[in-house]
């Protein structure tokens, strides 16, 4: 495994060498940072003014603007970012199904944003969810260098963050690759990913059994991770039940990341393994040519 | 409840069939998910419970069993039989001695225990009146009608399987006459029947078994001149060789002679002995093997003593023809005192016990050429033919008795019998005018007279019998009983009527007569090839009495409740299978 693991690294590594990370569109949370970001931030270099909306800092009040327009006026700063980007990759056995290629994507995107940072003039470093949220060994450092990668934590993220929350860098892009297969609220996650970060982006990368299970008739179903068993009748009608739950709890997701505001990227593991093709990333504004 | 056509329950062996195709239709493929999340509120099988590898038993699959079941039944032809109906049943029992051969050395698995056992079990299960018979050489009922089944082993007890024969065909024919045409008739042997069984009123059951089986065929002790001589004949009634060692003891000797056959498959080996007069009882013995009767056998002595004869005749050519007739019987001796039988040509008072033959002769006879009237149920006329005779009677005398032999309207040879027993023959005959005197059935004529006298002396004519054998016993004085020992020491006492006495011998060895003046001995040997031979016994059922219209009658058919029960449940079955296609 471990040299397949070492393949998918490569694999990913190469497919990221030509894109490089973006800059984050969103609003900064940061307060100081090394880099100018494209948006309004909260560092000391001035870039416009507006008029003041509920919410802002009362700090940022231009008083002088108020003495002659008699608006209340707020000065937009440059957003501060870290030039760095953190990666979690979801360790739980979900991701390491029989016969599905949700690890290959999962290291190879991991493998691939941690290229593009570099494109970009960013760090990176690698995270691993299981008894809490573990640093990969080299995961600093090339792709090619980073060890340890199992998937055989019976936890899930959720439960990863709150044992161990990665020590990650403030103001840095974040990024979370998961199937997501768990029903906490998506807000709590988030929250704890968004904490001072420039950038949150949620990539979900599901199997094709995932999304479209081939069983039929009487099936005995084992949950991956905490080992329960499921007797059931699967027909047509069940399986429709089956993907308009798994449709709900993705638009659950996408919604919950909007409202946070981080970038929520669903792919197809075997799609993407396929040809390596990053567009969606791309055209979610993670990643550029 | 029977079945008439029982095989047709092979069927049922689609049942577990059904369930297999259940069971792998409806186990679960085993699956692992990322997550159950998803599918917590999917329909649990609808087929199947929550555990792996039971087997899924919907209402469907009890339906089919249950219309599978029922079809199998009803084409099995299920009737009801009426409890309350005594049923009779005539058992025949084999009673041979066959029937007692085993294979094991306890002797525990005779065909006769295996039988009983059997009989036992079927009086349990149905409900007759029973009544046996014993299949011997005559068959004879046993007992009353028996309709208790735990006093079938009491009733048996009778069953000996003794015999030397069984006569099943002559037992069938007393079967049917006692039980009537409603009757079953149920015989229990060792052997096939010989010929089919139609009507369906016979069941036949055997029991045997193929044994090898080595035998006694022939024992006989006969007077020899001074002596007597044995004949020891001993077959092995198998398909091998094999040796045998006949050991033979003589009555008050200690040692034992041994002397050993060497027999090839079926073959006979004969022994002679020779012992001198006055030699007691011979015992041999070859040793045990499956069937035990008749591996030993008893000799007594053979009556040395001849018959006392008086020739008191005057014509000397008729003299000389009398004495070489009682001299060919080697068993006559001519006295001039005592005699048990007179020989004369004159009427007289008969003296004493003994018996008179007068032969009255004429000149003015009358030569008869035949055709003879000849009476072959007397002693007398014995192998008689009387072919070719002449034989000249006078016309004038006057015969006397009841006629043995008569030519026309004229008889020949009369008998009388006064009321002390003894008897008086008169035979017409003119000796120069005939020549009976010269042909062979003069010496069969005194043969048969001598051999007659002696059998009506007092004693015992044959004292060496075979097994099933009648024996006659002719008492010195008029008694009203007499005690009988049998080989099981078992006494009992028997009347005797016109101081004679018969007795079957229905037990190899020696059986003891006792009078308040005198004591009598015969010894009984299974000496019957037949019964010893072994070779052609077999197990197996014949016959079905449910084949006989007689006893259809007397049944419920439920064949049609099974097959509206197998209707009904395919029925719902249909229904339940159109619900479900509607539900979906």
């Amino acid at each position: 495994m471990a040299h397949e693991i070492a393949q998918f690294l490569i694999d990913g590594q190469q497919a990221g060498a030509r894109y490089a990370l973006a800059a984050p569109r969103r609003a900064p949370q940061g307060t100081a940072g090394a880099q100018l970001g494209r948006l309004a931030g909260e560092s000391m270099e001035f870039m416009d003014h507006r008029e003041y909306q509920p919410g802002d800092d009362l700090r940022r009040l231009d008083w002088a603007a108020y003495a002659r327009s008699d608006k209340m006026i707020v000065k937009l700063f440059r957003q501060e970012v870290s030039p760095h980007l953190d990666v979690v990759i979801d360790g739980s056995r979900s991701m390491d199904l029989p016969g599905g290629g949700k690890v290959r994507a999962a290291v190879g995107l991991a493998a691939a944003l941690a290229a593009a940072a570099g494109n970009a003039g960013h760090t990176h470093r690698a995270f691993l969810t299981g008894r809490g949220c573990q640093p990969i060994v080299g995961g600093g450092e090339s792709p090619s260098l980073w060890q340890g990668l199992k998937f055989d934590s019976p936890e899930a993220p959720p439960d990863s963050f709150r044992a161990l929350p990665p020590a990650w860098r403030p103001r840095g892009i974040r990024v979370l690759i998961s199937d997501l297969l768990w029903l906490d609220d998506p807000l709590l996650l988030l929250s704890a990913l968004g904490d001072r970060a420039a950038a949150v982006h949620v990539i979900q990368v599901l199997a094709a059994d995932d999304d479209a299970p081939p069983h039929r008739g009487n099936v005995r179903l084992v949950d991956s991770e905490s080992d329960e068993v499921e007797e059931v009748f699967l027909d047509a009608a069940a399986l429709a039940r089956y993907r308009a739950k798994l449709q709900n709890h993705r638009e659950n997701w996408r919604r919950a990341a909007r409202q946070a505001g981080a970038a929520f990227v669903p792919l197809a593991a075997e799609v993407l393994c396929g040809a390596w093709d990053l567009s969606p990333l791309v055209e979610a504004g993670i990643l550029t040519l | 409840m029977i079945f008439t056509s029982p095989l047709m329950l092979l069927g049922l062996a689609a049942l577990p069939v059904l369930a297999a195709v259940y069971w792998l239709r409806s186990r679960s493929q085993r699956v692992t998910v990322s997550s159950l999340a998803f599918w917590a509120d999917q329909r649990s099988p609808r087929q199947g419970g929550r555990i792996l590898h039971r087997m899924q038993t919907p209402l469907c699959f009890f339906l089919e069993l249950l219309a599978i079941a029922m079809l199998v039944v009803a084409a099995a032809g299920p009737v009801l039989l009426h409890r309350d109906v005594v049923r009779p049943l005539v058992v025949v029992l084999d009673d041979s001695y066959s029937m007692s051969a085993c294979r094991d050395a306890q002797r525990r698995d005779s065909p006769r225990r295996r039988a009983a056992a059997a009989l036992a079990n079927e009086l349990r299960r149905n409900n007759y009146a029973a009544r046996f018979i014993a299949a011997g050489a005559k068959p004879s009922l046993i007992g009353g009608p028996l309709r208790e089944p735990e006093r079938a082993e009491e009733a048996l007890a009778h069953w000996t399987c003794r015999s030397p024969s069984a006569d099943l065909s002559s037992a069938l024919a007393l079967a049917a006459e006692v039980g009537g045409r409603e009757a079953r008739i149920l015989v229990l042997g060792d052997r096939a029947p010989a010929t089919p069984l139609e009507g369906g009123q016979v069941e036949w059951w055997a029991f045997g078994e193929k044994l090898p089986n080595a035998a006694f065929t022939a024992a006989a002790r006969s007077r020899s001149g001074a002596g007597q001589r044995v004949v020891l004949e001993v077959t092995n009634l198998s398909n091998s060789p094999r040796s045998c060692t006949l050991t033979i003891e003589s009555g008050g000797s200690d040692a034992a002679d041994k002397k050993h056959l060497e027999l090839d498959a079926g073959a006979a080996g004969r022994l002679f002995l020779n012992l001198p007069a006055g030699a007691p009882s011979l015992r041999a013995d070859i040793g045990d093997d499956a069937l035990q009767i008749d591996n030993r056998v008893v000799l007594l002595p053979e009556n040395e003593k001849p018959l006392r004869v008086l020739v008191d005749l005057a014509e000397d050519n008729l003299r000389k023809a009398v004495l070489r007739a009682l001299e060919a019987t080697a068993g006559a001796s001519v006295v001039s005192q005592r005699p048990e039988l007179v020989v004369c040509d004159k009427s007289g008072a008969i003296e004493g016990d003994a018996w008179r033959l007068e032969i009255v002769g004429g000149q003015d006879s009358v030569a008869y050429a035949g055709p003879f009237v000849i009476d072959h149920n007397h002693e007398l006329t014995q192998g008689l033919s009387l072919q070719n005779v002449i034989w000249s009677a006078p016309s004038r005398a006057d015969p006397l008795g009841l006629p043995i032999v008569a030519a026309g309207n004229a008889p020949l040879l009369t008998e009388t019998t006064d009321a002390g027993g003894r008897r008086r023959l008169r035979m017409l005959f003119a000796a120069d005018a005939s020549n009976l005197q010269d042909m062979p059935d003069w010496p069969i004529l005194f043969d048969n007279l001598v051999r007659w006298r002696r059998a009506e002396l007092p004693g015992i004519a044959a004292p060496n019998v075979r097994l099933g054998q009648t024996v006659d016993v002719a008492l010195a004085v008029a008694v009203e009983r007499v005690a009988v020992v049998a080989p099981s020491k078992n006494r009992r006492s028997i009347e005797v009527r016109g101081r004679c006495v018969s007795l079957p011998a229905e037990q190899v060895g020696i059986y003891q007569i006792e009078t308040p003046t005198a004591e009598y001995q015969f010894a009984a040997n299974a000496v019957s090839r037949d019964e010893s031979d072994l070779s052609d016994c077999r197990s197996g059922r014949w016959g079905n009495w449910d084949d006989s219209q007689i006893y259809q009658d007397r049944r419920i058919a439920l064949r049609w409740i099974f097959l509206l029960a197998a209707m009904a449940a395919m029925a719902a079955h249909l229904g339940l299978i159109a619900k479900r296609a509607g539900y979906a």
